[in-house]
């Protein structure tokens, strides 16, 4: 391969990684603080749809990404009012959060563009977004197409840090591993967990911007397409490390890259519905492997503790 | 019987109400006013001329929900029904296509081809809960994903009808039909066999039986389970498969009693909307036939409203995941 094409890859390959890794990376902060929020794939995708509108209409894909922030965390504050402080089953309220969302964004975008075929934006993020980039050293602009990316990258790294060595990290750990004896200690875990998925439902939104007004340019039903419940399983994967988490989510991009570049080469012929349904199967797969891991942070998916 | 307490109450209150409150908030959304879509709701639930519509919907959830109140008694929490039910109603116009003209052999053969099909499909879920811990609300969700694409690619690929212009099996033999029983309507053998079978079924399995006894036993964990004798992996494994036979069954009768083929949108939800029927049924076993007769009007009214104020499509999936809030948790809060 020469060097353009190699670069061309690894593009694609960050391209597919950013959003699964911003969200895993909160996801991972959120497990092991004691909860686990399959309310990503629904905030991801109330991004998605909150940022095509406000672009359509503003026409700013900037004002589209912090609306899709906002919102992201918004349904996210909505899981944690319901899983951390009414103690509802988390698993629950997840799944529920994300089935009402894929409805409600179905109906709304019904309601607002009818059923023709959907307008296109007319300035992507990425477009808004290239001014940056060009600051950014080494090939800025051709390996990352938005600022995100090289978010996404430092994301686990960071994390890395604050969990190993800060008081931060020490208190979401002693979170997801004896919410009781943290809280008597003076912790408000109920407080620790609201405000990661609070930042959660940021990196959610700003990941659902980049798939509706980034790469695709328009919104699609259900367009995040569990997505989000991958993010999820990666951080099960990746036995809650964030040292993991990183070279987790790449082999998985890798896949997807391999598995686009196949279906357009045309060498094989893959149905469709299969290259649509690998975020699922690799999720059951993923459950099927490494549920009732040793590592799992103690009292992730229980809200109960005393205090 | 089982235990009763103000969260009985509550809980049906909700599951009555959600669907109503979800659906008037929407129809403002589009400018429409909420006390003329639930007018529609009701006009089209329940006014004389739409009760067999209603029972036809109410079929399929009540079929579905008696299996989920025997699982949700042994605390596994199966919500991909609706999965079990798509599968189902595949296998069994996929055998029904090769069982023509055996008539009520074909139509016994093929239920039950269905319903196992649906089993199997359930069986995973349950064997990964049994042997890997795996939570099953997350992993039948992603199966009731991979359902929807399994079918997909047949309904549009191997099984498609080579003259049909939407991707759907072909028609069944006409002897494989089961056939209305009261004119002009759709109403079949199925939706009258079913509220007469299934109602007492699930209050004496559930209220007066030693296997109500003993999945009870098992919900309260492995060990407690060992104690009295019961393997609790297995048992696991064999409520799953229970209750997706009877998904399955439930998408059968949809292809045998109604649509004579399959097709994508065979299951119009039942299988999220017998969750909370489940729910309930299995605090009081009583209520599964008022309330599932209840689920299919609102259901069939909420389409009524949608065609006749011009409300976008959409709503039954909200409705869906509302109801799945409002009365899951309930059950598994000991």
């Amino acid at each position: 391969m020469d060097l353009p094409s190699i670069s061309g890859f690894i593009g694609s390959l960050l391209a597919i990684s950013t959003p699964i890794l911003l969200i895993a990376s909160l996801e991972l902060l959120v497990q092991r603080s004691g909860v686990i929020n399959l309310g990503v794939e629904g905030a991801m995708l109330v991004g998605a749809f909150t940022a095509y509108v406000v672009t359509l209409y503003t026409s700013s894909p900037l004002l589209g990404l912090l609306s899709a922030i906002a919102l992201g965390s918004l349904v996210s504050i909505l899981f944690a009012i319901m899983a951390v402080y009414m103690r509802l089953d988390q698993i629950v309220v997840g799944v529920s959060i994300s089935m009402v969302s894929i409805g409600l964004t179905s109906y709304l975008y019904r309601l607002i563009v009818g059923y023709g075929s959907p307008p296109k934006i007319q300035s992507t993020l990425i477009d808004a977004l290239a001014p940056f980039l060009r600051s950014i050293p080494i090939a800025g602009d051709t390996l990352f197409q938005t600022p995100l990316t090289p978010i996404s990258l430092a994301l686990p790294i960071a994390f890395w840090l604050l969990l190993g060595r800060s008081l931060v990290g020490a208190i979401i750990k002693a979170s997801g591993e004896d919410p009781s004896r943290a809280c008597r200690l003076g912790v408000n875990v109920a407080m620790v967990r609201t405000i990661l998925l609070a930042l959660e439902g940021i990196a959610s939104g700003a990941a659902g911007a980049l798939l509706s007004i980034g790469y695709y340019g328009s919104f699609l039903e259900n367009m995040t397409a569990g997505r989000g419940y991958l993010a999820v399983a990666l951080v099960i994967l990746s036995s809650w490390s964030p040292a993991r988490l990183l070279p987790t989510v790449l082999i998985f991009s890798l896949i997807e890259v391999a598995q686009l570049r196949l279906q357009a080469s045309g060498i094989i012929e893959i149905p469709y519905q299969l290259a649509l349904s690998m975020p699922y199967i690799f999720t059951l797969a993923i459950l099927a492997i490494s549920s009732g891991g040793k590592k799992a942070p103690r009292s992730l998916g229980s809200s109960e503790y005393e205090c | 019987m089982p235990a009763r307490s103000p969260r009985l109450v509550t809980g049906l209150l909700i599951v009555v109400l959600a669907p109503l409150l979800a659906i008037s908030i929407l129809s403002l959304f589009s400018g429409v006013n909420a006390v003329e879509t639930i007018y529609w709701v009701f006009w089209g639930g329940f006014s004389p001329t739409q009760i067999p519509e209603t029972m036809l919907r109410a079929t399929p959830i009540l079929i579905t929900s008696f299996g989920l109140s025997l699982a949700y008694l042994a605390r596994i929490w199966n919500i991909g029904s609706e999965g079990q039910i798509l599968l189902g109603a595949i296998a069994t116009a996929w055998i029904g296509l090769h069982l023509g003209g055996l008539g009520v052999i074909g139509v016994i053969v093929s239920t039950i081809f269905g319903g196992l099909c649906g089993a199997l499909w359930a069986s995973i879920p349950g064997l990964l809960r049994a042997y890997r811990g795996a939570n099953e609300v997350f992993s039948t969700l992603m199966m009731n994903y991979l359902a929807l694409y399994l079918a997909s690619y047949l309904l549009q690929g191997p099984l498609r009808s080579p003259t049909s212009l939407f991707p759907e099996t072909a028609t069944l033999s006409r002897d494989l039909w089961v056939e209305p029983l009261i004119p002009g309507t759709r109403v079949n053998a199925f939706v009258l066999l079913s509220p007469a079978l299934i109602a007492p079924a699930t209050y004496i399995l559930v209220a007066r039986s030693t296997l109500g006894i003993k999945l009870r036993v098992i919900g309260e964990g492995a060990e407690k389970a060992r104690y009295f004798g019961i393997d609790a992996g297995k048992a696991i494994v064999a409520t799953m498969f229970l209750s997706g036979f009877l998904a399955g069954i439930a998408g059968s009768t949809e292809v045998l009693g109604i649509h004579h083929r399959a097709l994508p949108s065979i299951s119009q939800g039942y299988g999220y909307l017998a969750i909370p029927v489940a729910v309930i049924a299995s605090l009081e076993p009583r209520l599964i036939l008022p309330l599932s007769i209840y689920l299919g009007g609102v259901v069939n009214g909420v389409e009524v409203a949608q065609m006749n104020l011009s409300i976008p499509s959409g709503a039954s999936y909200i409705i869906q995941g509302i109801l799945l809030i409002a009365s899951l948790p309930m059950a598994m809060r000991r």
